[in-house]
């Protein structure tokens, strides 16, 4: 299928526009033009023709309400009193097989001073279908646009109508359903599930036939019912979960993106704080090694300064000691009083002159008084301490020291730390905002957690309520048997039933083929156009056909792609979704390399040019786009090169074809 | 032999010194020596330390009234270092000499005295305990290595 023509009367820029898309080894028309000549506005006219929508208007155009009429049209009819009347008309001829498909739209524009009111009521839409033998059949309104529908189908014109401004946005709205919907479409997948569909209500019908005329049926007829609803409704449950799923994903890129280098506010408020705490705790512990280290400095100096004289004392105390002249418990002063009383003082009893002889000799002997003795041993453990430390003084001056320092260096780098992160804080832009954001990123996170629990939780139930459907249509076809139901009616059950059960199969390894083949596809052709190997490893398709990068360690990539990456990564999924469906629409991109430069662009030529061996390719540019790296590519394979000009008046384009 | 004296109730410090010295550090606890880090013996120590290191030992002018620390109170390393500083000073071939604890307790005030004097040096400075910490350190490092002739 490919566009032959466009005719474009009165049409915005285009008083009177015929193009031909002339066909060649490759199907390439490329369409230049400056900014203003209508490049966007041709695009419209497709849009509009087919669909009677003119989605990628300028915001110039729908802000002030731009009339679609063409102006120069407008000023014919004021200069004539009798045309009061014009008409916007657009026809757009497809060539489908031997066929040629004309799609026509016409809308007359009432013009009164003042006024111009479009009479949307009279609008006519137009399809005919012209055989190759010459015979027609023409469609009109909504007949017509169920026959383009069939062909070019509106839920997906915007996979080969593209505006390349927009492709960046491509994977960022909200457009996974659409797009599930548009490969379920293009691929034939819609045709399975209607098939499915239908022939399950055929199976209804029988089997609503058959409760009528065989008796005891309705409670087996309920209980497969009843499980068909429970499957419905889980399946249905599962999809909303993957959707919520999918949804929270895409929005957490998002907000990825936009912080990118900006650091988690609440998260460093938090570690900040945290920090702060550990601080405190350092300082304490820095003030308590601190002190140690100077009680340790002040205690030893008291023990140096009295070392040698606490050692001279303990080396008398030892000499006195080891002379025996420090005496036992006894007073000497009651040796000397019992020697002038001549008794004993402990005893009364008076003493002999052996007795005061042995206690002259005790008082030679202990030299020292027993208080003094007393002093010299209370002083003798309090010394030896004294001495010890000195002695040790290195050791437990090392082990402080260590201590010490140890203590300052952890208060430091907790210091440093701290002040980092407030640096961070205090530098980061609009502190509330990217609060909100993150504070949307960590909900976007639970909310994405809590819908795989419930997939996971559905499936199940699904899964449960599967096999009592599978038992229930078994019992059932029992039962038929059992009472006796026509063989033919029964078989006709039972293969419907094995048919549903057979097409569900083929649907689900259709989509699952459908979205491995794009994966594949949609990567090489990634690969062709631009692909970042230091970062990017491979392309991943999930169940809502949500595209991810991934690099070599499994984690996405995608927020590092620049807004032309993801336009070229938009492109790329979307020829994967022609070529891997066999859809073969014709493409129309707008601005194709709108984001891309260097060897983007480069890469883009070699691949479109590939692409437009087996598919149209209308692409349009401006004279700066179409830079000489495109033009070497493109030239030589174009089928149709077409340059769009404005008038000296800036109201009407015409067309100069190079290759015409 | 040497006459035994009583054990006195309190050691004194000169009035100046308690004013002077001994109040400044209660405020900025110098070498934690104020009353709220440490008792008051802690400080008595010290600056006996610094007399008998810097050999000072002036009279009192003027001894402060009612005493500076009740001798019941005393560390057992007070104790120890008053009589032995005692000891050492009449010779320690006179160990009943230590049975005058008068004698004891008027010459550890006067080596109080004068590391009372010296403190009084260091506050009129910038009396930084850190600074005098590592000071300390330094000497004493330098003072094991004389005395033991290793590497501190």
């Amino acid at each position: 299928m490919r566009f032959s023509s466009i005719a474009i009367r009165n049409y915005r820029q285009y008083r009177n526009l015929d193009l031909r898309f002339k066909k060649g080894d490759h199907d390439l028309q490329i369409i230049i033009g400056d900014n203003g000549t209508g490049k966007t506005n041709l695009l419209n006219a497709f849009t509009w023709c087919l669909y009677g929508k003119e989605p990628h208007l300028g915001t110039e155009d729908k802000g002030k309400g731009e009339p679609r009429l063409n102006k120069d049209a407008i000023l014919e009819a004021d200069g004539d009193e009798n045309v009061r009347v014009k008409t916007i008309s657009v026809t757009v001829e497809i060539e489908d097989n031997d066929d040629v498909v004309r799609v026509q739209r016409e809308l007359p524009v009432r013009l009164s001073p003042g006024s111009i009111t479009e009479k949307k009521a009279e609008e006519v839409f137009r399809v005919t279908r012209i055989k190759s033998s010459g015979v027609s059949t023409a469609t009109v309104g909504e007949q017509a646009a169920a026959v383009l529908n069939r062909l070019l189908p509106e839920a997906i014109r915007e996979y080969f109508f593209f505006d390349g401004e927009q492709l960046s946005n491509y994977f960022s709205e909200t457009r996974s359903e659409a797009i599930r919907s548009a490969v379920d479409s293009i691929s034939q997948i819609d045709s399975i599930r209607e098939m499915r569909r239908k022939t399950d209500n055929t199976v209804k019908k029988l089997m609503q036939a058959l409760n009528k005329t065989t008796p005891n049926l309705e409670a087996y007829t309920k209980k497969i019912e009843d499980s068909e609803e429970k499957v419905r409704i889980y399946s249905e449950k599962m999809q909303e979960a993957e959707r919520t799923r999918d949804d929270a994903k895409r929005k957490i890129d998002e907000l990825d993106e936009k912080l990118r280098g900006i650091p988690d506010v609440e998260e460093k408020e938090r570690t900040r704080d945290e920090l702060k705490e550990r601080l405190a705790t350092k300082r304490e512990t820095l003030e308590e090694a601190q002190r140690q280290y100077f009680i340790f400095a002040r205690e030893l100096y008291v023990d140096f300064s009295f070392y040698e004289i606490a050692k001279s004392a303990l080396d008398a105390i030892a000499k006195m000691e080891k002379e025996k002249q420090l005496p036992p418990s006894i007073d000497n002063a009651y040796l000397q009083e019992m020697l002038v009383q001549h008794k004993c003082e402990v005893c009364n009893r008076p003493l002999n002159a052996d007795e005061e002889k042995h206690i002259r000799d005790l008082l030679e002997r202990f030299q020292v008084s027993s208080e003094t003795s007393n002093i010299l041993t209370g002083m003798r453990s309090e010394l030896r301490r004294l001495v010890d430390r000195v002695e040790r003084y290195p050791t437990e001056r090392d082990r402080l020291t260590k201590i010490l320092k140890g203590a300052e260096k952890a208060y430091q780098e907790t210091a440093k730390e701290l002040d980092d992160v407030e640096r961070c804080i205090s530098n980061c832009p609009d502190v509330p905002a990217v609060k909100v954001m993150f504070d949307q990123r960590e909900r976007l996170g639970e909310l994405k957690d809590q819908a795989i629990q419930a997939i996971g939780s559905h499936k199940r139930t699904r899964d449960l309520a599967v096999n009592v459907l599978e038992k229930a249509n078994r019992e059932y076809s029992r039962a038929l048997r059992e009472q006796g139901a026509l063989d033919d009616d029964r078989a006709a059950v039972e293969f419907g039933n094995r048919a549903v059960a057979i097409l569900d199969r083929v649907e689900k390894s259709s989509i699952a083929e459908t979205r491995k083949l794009m994966a594949e596809e949609t990567e090489s052709l990634f690969k062709g156009l631009v692909w970042k190997d230091n970062k990017c490893d491979h392309i991943e398709l999930g169940p809502s056909y949500q595209l991810s990068l991934h690099d070599k360690a499994g984690f996405s990539c995608a927020g590092t792609c620049s807004a032309a990456e993801r336009a070229l990564l938009a492109l790329s999924f979307t020829l994967a979704m022609h070529d891997v469906s066999g859809f073969q629409s014709p493409l129309f991109i707008d601005t194709p390399i709108a984001r891309a430069s260097g060897d983007n662009r480069a890469n883009f030529a070699e691949t479109l040019a590939e692409v437009s061996k087996g598919k149209q390719l209308i692409l349009t540019f401006t004279p700066d786009e179409y830079s000489e790296a495109i033009a070497s590519v493109f030239d030589p394979i174009a089928a149709s090169y077409l340059k769009l000009e404005l008038d000296e008046n800036e109201r009407v384009v015409s067309v100069k074809g190079a290759h015409q | 032999m040497t006459e035994a004296s009583k054990v006195p109730t309190t050691i004194n410090i000169d009035k100046r010194m308690q004013d002077d010295v001994v109040g400044p550090i209660d405020e900025c606890d110098y070498m934690l020596l104020s009353k709220s880090t440490v008792p008051h013996g802690e400080l008595y120590l010290y600056a006996m330390a610094l007399g008998w290191d810097k050999g000072m030992n002036p009279e009192m002018d003027k001894p402060s009234s009612g005493g500076f620390i009740r001798s019941e109170s005393f560390s057992p390393k007070l104790t120890t270092l008053i009589n032995t500083i005692h000891y050492a000073v009449v010779g320690f071939e006179s160990p009943d000499s230590l049975r005058d604890h008068k004698a004891a307790f008027k010459l550890a005030e006067q080596y109080a005295n004068g590391g009372f004097h010296l403190l009084e040096g260091e506050l009129s400075g910038k009396a930084d305990t850190e600074v005098t910490a590592n000071d300390l350190i330094a000497e004493m490092t330098e003072k094991w290595q004389s005395w033991f002739g290793e590497k501190a």
